[in-house]
């Protein structure tokens, strides 16, 4: 008796059915290497690892996460798998950063240095040879910790509400995530583990955390009070890290604005900038730090998940043979593929949503607050779908962008924008003053800014002023290797006031306006 | 009269603040009733575009600014309904458990049961569980309304619950909503009601209250 699963690519995989009769059916798929998104952590929250089991019956459309076998039918014919519930393995983070830190070059040394950015959904490394100053390798994998929630409060949730939760997502992150990164770098750049002499890692404090093995519960619910937030120092050996030296994890400047974006403000080069001066770190937590004359203001937004694919019909974070721009002459959608090529489109990327929307209310598709214009015939109807997905545009024969899609995508958008608009606000400073605009992160690294200001999510400003400079959490860890850099790291946290937007009543209002498209 | 209350509806529909306050304020100095105004004006407005939302016509974004024209309109018209007595029928208590700062969607509730007639206490944000029975107590409130938008609050949700059911204020109804809560988690924590969004809060609020929509 084998359980016949289909899967999105490559053919039927017939599978025995689980041991355990408890087991969910979302874990016995991916011991069978078909691993879905359980991003609520598997509590039946979402919608991210649905299947569809059919039968002669018919075909129903269930949580694998709240299935088990017995809940199948007897006369089962097949489970299909739909792409949007895979769990991307391939999932590839940026490792492109740039350095504009303005400083002198390192002084040369021996050794060899350790980066880490260790991120929610990505974790990224870099190893340098200190007696040169050259990068020897740079990977990124994605965060084991996945499955266990798509973003840190889920993360945090689990660690909760789990017997041994903690250890399960330190595991993850260690044991399945880290280590295989560190093997791949030193098998990249020719060395043995044990040559690394010095590592510093950053990335937000309940990612730190749970790889230091402190408790989450400090996160979990305002007001927060986590474990730490300044300088905390891992003995390697305690955590069954591959080298001899200690892990320096950097300093954060508040509970949910993390040590990611103090390393990326040194490597963005904000610090020696004259003010006013932004930076906006595109995950799913849209962390905003702003230059102005009496010191730094910093916040983080919940943006979530969706500009990285999260949520969407047909979203996908950008990876290979992702659609990663758009653009549309006289009616004619065209694109371009992450990595080149003109395969079959297997998913939008968030940058490609964002030209989609610009592009899309520029040729009357969409108006300002998101809604399709039926009467255009780029827009079709279909019946019989979810709430709002429906209504839709139709890019290839297997992908589209509903009217659901687009309202996650400006709810996203309109939490970062009300960030920038309420920290501009409270600084008294206008967009079109500052003199850069820092965009940091995966998703920012692949967007047209052009596109981006259409709809909001960039301030108006000269384009001109505007940067993309990838992952600069990992320049940042890269540069903090570094002793000589520390003195401006401390006059950041020194001179940095964390702002709780939640407290700011101007916010909702900004929210509101945020969620239309600017005119 | 008939035809500014008319644009007042529209006005509030369609979320332009200043008409619909400046054409509140004209309907004011024309002598007419707070009440009639909130009952022929706001409630028109509220319910249609409630009535467009549930059809899938307009999402959030339309139904925050039309509850921001409402919030201008009910700023003028609170006080002079207070002055003049006037008690709504029902009256529900709302706040965001403790732990969790969001309040927009809360926000948004409120103001949608405003246009539905209801008297609405705001306990804010962050509210701890003894609050919601002494509110409702001093209020006369016939209703209870939770907002959580953490998972990591959800339980606060019940321990809340629970704090009411024990109070003397236990036969009180409770309905609960929030991004990560479900009519399953409702059951589970022995709230009286869920619903997933503020068009259909108005529905269930007025189910829960004995009225029949
Ligand atoms: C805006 C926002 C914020 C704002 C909040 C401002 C404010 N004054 O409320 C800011 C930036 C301050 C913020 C902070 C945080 N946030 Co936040 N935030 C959001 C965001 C983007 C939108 C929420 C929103 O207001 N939506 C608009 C309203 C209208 O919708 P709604 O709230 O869902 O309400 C509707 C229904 O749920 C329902 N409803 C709501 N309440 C009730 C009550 C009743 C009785 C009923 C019947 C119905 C009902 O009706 C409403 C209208 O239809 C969401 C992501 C998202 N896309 O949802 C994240 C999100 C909720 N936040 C999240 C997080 C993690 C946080 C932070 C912990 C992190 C941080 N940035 O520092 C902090 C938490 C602070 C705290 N203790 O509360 C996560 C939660 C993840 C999880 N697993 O729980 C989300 C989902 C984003 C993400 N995926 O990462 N956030």
């Amino acid at each position: 008796m084998t359980i016949p699963v289909h899967p999105p690519v490559g053919g039927p995989h017939p599978l025995p059915p689980p041991g355990d009769s408890a087991e969910p059916l979302s874990h016995w798929l991916e011991t069978h290497g078909h691993p879905l998104n359980t991003r609520c952590g598997g509590r039946g929250l979402c919608n991210g690892c649905q299947i569809r089991v059919e039968s002669p019956a018919g075909i129903v459309t269930e949580r694998a996460c709240q299935l088990t076998a017995s809940d199948l039918p007897a006369d089962l014919t097949r489970i299909q798998i739909p792409l949007t519930s895979c769990r991307d393995a391939s999932l590839h983070g940026v490792t492109v950063f740039e350095l504009r830190n303005p400083g002198p070059p390192p002084p040369t040394r021996p050794g060899v240095g350790l980066a880490l950015d260790i991120g929610t959904t990505t974790v990224a490394g870099a190893l340098w040879d200190f007696s040169t100053g050259r990068c020897l390798a740079e990977a990124a994998v994605a965060n084991a910790q996945r499955r266990h929630g798509d973003n840190v409060v889920a993360r945090i949730s689990f660690s909760i509400d789990h017997a041994d939760g903690l250890g399960r997502l330190r595991r993850a992150l260690l044991n399945e995530t880290l280590r295989p990164l560190i093997a791949g770098l030193c098998r990249d750049a020719g060395i043995a583990p044990a040559a690394i002499t010095q590592a510093v890692a950053a990335g937000n404090p309940a990612m730190l955390h749970t790889l230091a093995g402190a408790s989450l519960v400090g996160l979990a619910t305002f007001p927060f009070h986590p474990v730490f937030l300044g300088d905390h120092h891992l003995t390697a050996a305690d955590h069954g890290l591959p080298f001899a030296c200690p892990l320096d994890l950097l300093p954060a400047l508040g509970p949910f604005v993390g040590a990611d974006i103090t390393a990326g403000a040194l490597a963005s080069g904000l610090l020696a900038d004259e003010p006013p001066a932004l930076l906006i770190d595109f995950g799913t937590n849209g962390e905003i730090l702003l230059k102005h004359a009496g010191g730094y203001l910093a916040t983080a937004t919940a943006a979530g998940p969706a500009f990285e694919g999260g949520r969407l019909a047909c979203g996908a974070p950008a990876r290979p043979g992702v659609i990663s721009s758009l653009t549309r002459e006289n009616g004619v959608w065209s694109w371009t593929l992450t990595g080149g090529g003109n395969g079959r489109p297997a998913g939008i990327s968030g940058a490609a949503y964002v030209d989609f929307i610009a592009l899309g209310a520029r040729d009357d598709l969409i108006n300002a607050f998101g809604r399709f214009n039926r009467r255009h015939p780029g827009v079709i109807t279909v019946a019989d779908a979810a709430p709002g997905a429906g209504v839709r545009v139709q890019l290839t024969e297997d992908l589209y962008v509903s009217e659901a899609d687009v309202a996650e995508l400006l709810q996203a958008k309109a939490a970062i924008a009300a960030g920038v608009t309420t920290l501009l606000e409270l600084a008294s400073i206008r967009a079109t003053d500052l003199h850069t605009l820092y965009v940091a992160g995966g998703f920012g690294y692949h967007l047209q800014p052009a596109n981006a200001q259409a709809l909001g999510l960039l301030p108006a400003m000269p384009l001109d002023r505007i940067a993309l400079i990838g992952n600069s959490s990992l320049g940042g860890a890269s540069l903090l290797l570094h002793p000589h850099q520390r003195p401006a790291l401390n006059a950041l946290l020194a001179d940095t006031h964390v702002i709780e937007l939640n407290q700011i009543a101007s916010f909702g209002d900004h929210f509101t306006d945020a969620l239309s498209l600017p005119d | 009269m008939k035809t500014i209350l008319a644009s007042l509806a529209v006005a509030v529909e369609t979320g332009k603040r200043n008409d619909a306050k400046n054409l509140t304020q004209s309907l004011v100095d024309k002598g007419m009733a707070p009440l009639d105004i909130v009952e022929q004006g706001l409630v028109p407005g509220m319910s249609a575009i409630g009535n467009k939302f549930k059809k899938n016509e307009v999402f959030v974004p339309e139904m925050l600014i039309a509850a921001r024209a409402m919030k201008e309109c009910m700023i003028l018209l609170e006080p002079l309904l207070a002055k003049a007595g006037i008690k709504p029928k029902h009256t529900v208590v709302i706040g965001t458990v403790q732990g969790d700062l969001h309040d927009i969607g809360k926000n948004l509730v409120s103001m949608m049961l405003k246009g539905a007639n209801f008297g609405v206490i705001d306990l804010g944000a962050n509210v701890d569980p003894s609050k919601f029975a002494a509110a409702a107590k001093e209020h006369g409130a016939s209703l209870i309304a939770l907002s959580a938008l953490l998972t990591t609050t959800m339980p606060a949700m019940k321990t809340t619950v629970d704090a009411i059911r024990a109070s003397d204020m236990a036969k009180l109804k409770i309905m609960i909503g929030g991004a990560p809560i479900s009519q399953e988690y409702a059951d589970q924590i022995g709230a009286d009601g869920y619903s997933a969004d503020a068009a259909s809060a108005v529905d269930l609020a007025l189910s829960l209250v004995g009225e029949t929509h």
